[in-house]
């Protein structure tokens, strides 16, 4: 059951992947498949990991990111 | 301090010397290039003619009596993404080759250049900067001198290779997510992230403007800091560049360190690394006589923050050239840009919202201590090639764990010295010195302090 969650998942993350690439005008080789899947697999773990910090709503976005002088 | 204990010259390297011509410190560097540089390939362009005409320039003024500059005479090279007029601005990049060369310097080199020292070229580096190993698809690893087999470190693996073989006494590099701090920690010399935003990158070509910094690496901290200080100032052509007035730190290097309030990182800056990387840092505190230690809260949710942000800014910048030219990237790289391209806006701004949070975090640490001591990488330099690593009895993908300390740090923008160790008849290791924003002169004067002791050092390579 583990093992059919998991490969559903990365069924699911290919799938996201080969789509939004096609919005950018990529095309995902079949040869680069597993490596680019990985790398999109390390910055969802990332995400993960980040998202699940609980940050009030009040903390603002950092997009014009300066160092306070 | 004594008076020994002074910096006593503008020009502290080994090879450069007010007494000796320029031209005759340019003709050194030139034959080290030429004999050198093909076992460690740091240079990827020499800019020999121009060389030669600045130095003869400066040896004209200083046969006239005319003042010279602070560097004078003193050879530098730059990571090949900065441009120098004239020539082609590669990036570590095959693609970039084609485009035309660049018709003026970057702000940094006018910078250096206006205090009379002399470019002397370009250095090799990872693809468009991401990378952390020194290893090129296109032109070849830059190798470390100190064992030719093992990495340099990236992404400014040349700018770490051309100074610990001692080609140049000085030369810049970038650092997104520690990639001055990286090679200077796998080759041995000294290295200095400045705070965001101190520095111009105008004239270099982006990675992740939001993390992007230029700054020197060097043989002796004394050296780092005349061309930190020579590179000071604001930018209009650098939008992130804060026209902050310039403070000096060459003149302060030897001033009192005592009453500094100096701390170990611990945590996660005490995991997850090699026994010899933590005794560094253990035995740089020692001899600071520094016996806190402090807790960087969440660096490992910034680490993965930096890596979101990363991938965000830098999959955008490079959508065009993936779309136009795929086959002329190295495929590594390739496929880290084309996943980038995938990251969700949802995943950037909380990785952003993030970023905020922790800065505040990190930024109130710094009313109790003034220094925060950490290891730089956490193992030596790897051998080329080498994909994995064992670190507290796990396999991990190399590549990424060599940032593993670097990206907390940056990722805030704070100002990091890193300084080499040598432990053992081994490679180097290193400590990063980092302070709070805009205080890149206590990070470079404990740097001094500990040069001074010998318990830091640049070692010249047995084996080139």
């Amino acid at each position: 059951m583990g093992n059919q969650d998991e490969r559903a998942k990365l069924h699911s993350v290919e799938a996201y992947a080969v789509a939004t690439l096609k919005l950018h005008g990529l095309d995902l080789s079949k040869a680069d498949r597993v490596t680019v899947i990985a790398n999109v697999k390390s910055i969802a773990d990332a995400a993960k990991l980040v998202n699940s910090y609980p940050l009030t709503e009040e903390i603002e976005s950092a997009v014009m990111f300066r160092v306070p002088q | 301090m004594t008076a020994e204990d002074q910096p006593t010259s503008r020009v502290a390297s080994d090879d450069a010397d007010l007494h000796v011509s320029a031209s005759a410190h340019l003709s050194a560097a030139l034959a080290k290039i030429s004999n050198i540089n093909p076992r460690v390939n740091a240079f990827t362009d020499v800019v020999e003619d121009r060389a030669v005409a600045m130095a003869a320039c400066i040896d004209n003024k200083r046969s006239a009596g005319g003042k010279l500059g602070r560097l004078a005479g003193v050879p530098f090279a730059v990571k090949n993404m900065i441009d120098i007029a004239e020539v082609r601005t590669r990036a570590g990049s095959k693609i970039n080759l084609d485009n035309a060369p660049a018709t003026r310097d970057a702000t940094l080199i006018r910078r250096l250049e206006s205090e009379d020292a002399v470019l002397v070229g370009a250095l090799n580096m990872g693809e468009y900067a991401y990378d952390f190993t020194g290893e090129n698809w296109h032109y070849g690893p830059s190798r470390n001198p100190h064992c030719i087999d093992h990495m340099s470190g990236g992404s400014s693996g040349g700018s770490g290779a051309a100074v610990a073989a001692g080609l140049v006494p000085v030369a810049l590099g970038s650092d997104t997510n520690g990639s001055i701090r990286v090679p200077s920690a796998f080759c041995g010399v000294f290295g200095l992230k400045p705070t965001f935003g101190r520095l111009s990158r105008s004239g270099s070509f982006p990675f992740v403007g939001s993390l992007d910094h230029l700054g020197p690496l060097a043989q002796s901290v004394s050296l780092l800091s005349s061309a930190y200080d020579v590179m000071q100032g604001g930018d209009r052509d650098d939008p992130a560049c804060v026209d902050r007035t310039i403070e000096p730190t060459f003149d302060s290097l030897s001033a009192d360190i005592r009453s500094l309030r100096i701390a170990v990182a611990g945590g996660y800056f005490s995991r997850n690394a090699e026994p010899e990387a933590l005794q560094s840092v253990r035995d740089v505190a020692d001899a600071l006589d520094a016996h806190l230690t402090i807790e960087i809260p969440e660096a490992e949710r910034a680490r993965a923050a930096a890596q979101i942000i990363t991938a965000a800014e830098g999959g955008s910048l490079h959508l065009d050239r993936l779309r136009s030219r795929p086959g002329d990237f190295d495929p590594i790289v390739r496929d880290r840009l084309f996943a980038a391209a995938t990251v969700p806006a949802a995943w950037v701004q909380n990785a952003q919202r993030f970023r905020w949070w922790y800065q505040m975090q990190v930024l109130q640490l710094f009313e109790t201590v003034d220094v925060i001591l950490a290891p730089t990488t956490p193992c030596r330099a790897p051998r080329i090639g080498q994909k994995e690593l064992v670190l507290d009895g796990k396999i991990v993908p190399l590549r990424p764990a060599i940032g593993l300390f670097t990206q907390p740090i940056s990722f805030i923008g704070l100002p990091v010295v890193t300084v080499p160790r040598w432990v053992d008849y081994g490679l180097p290791l290193s400590v990063q010195i980092i302070t709070a924003p805009w205080r890149e002169d206590l990070a470079l004067r404990v740097a001094f302090h500990l040069e001074k002791m010998g318990v830091v050092r640049m070692r010249k390579p047995d084996t080139i």
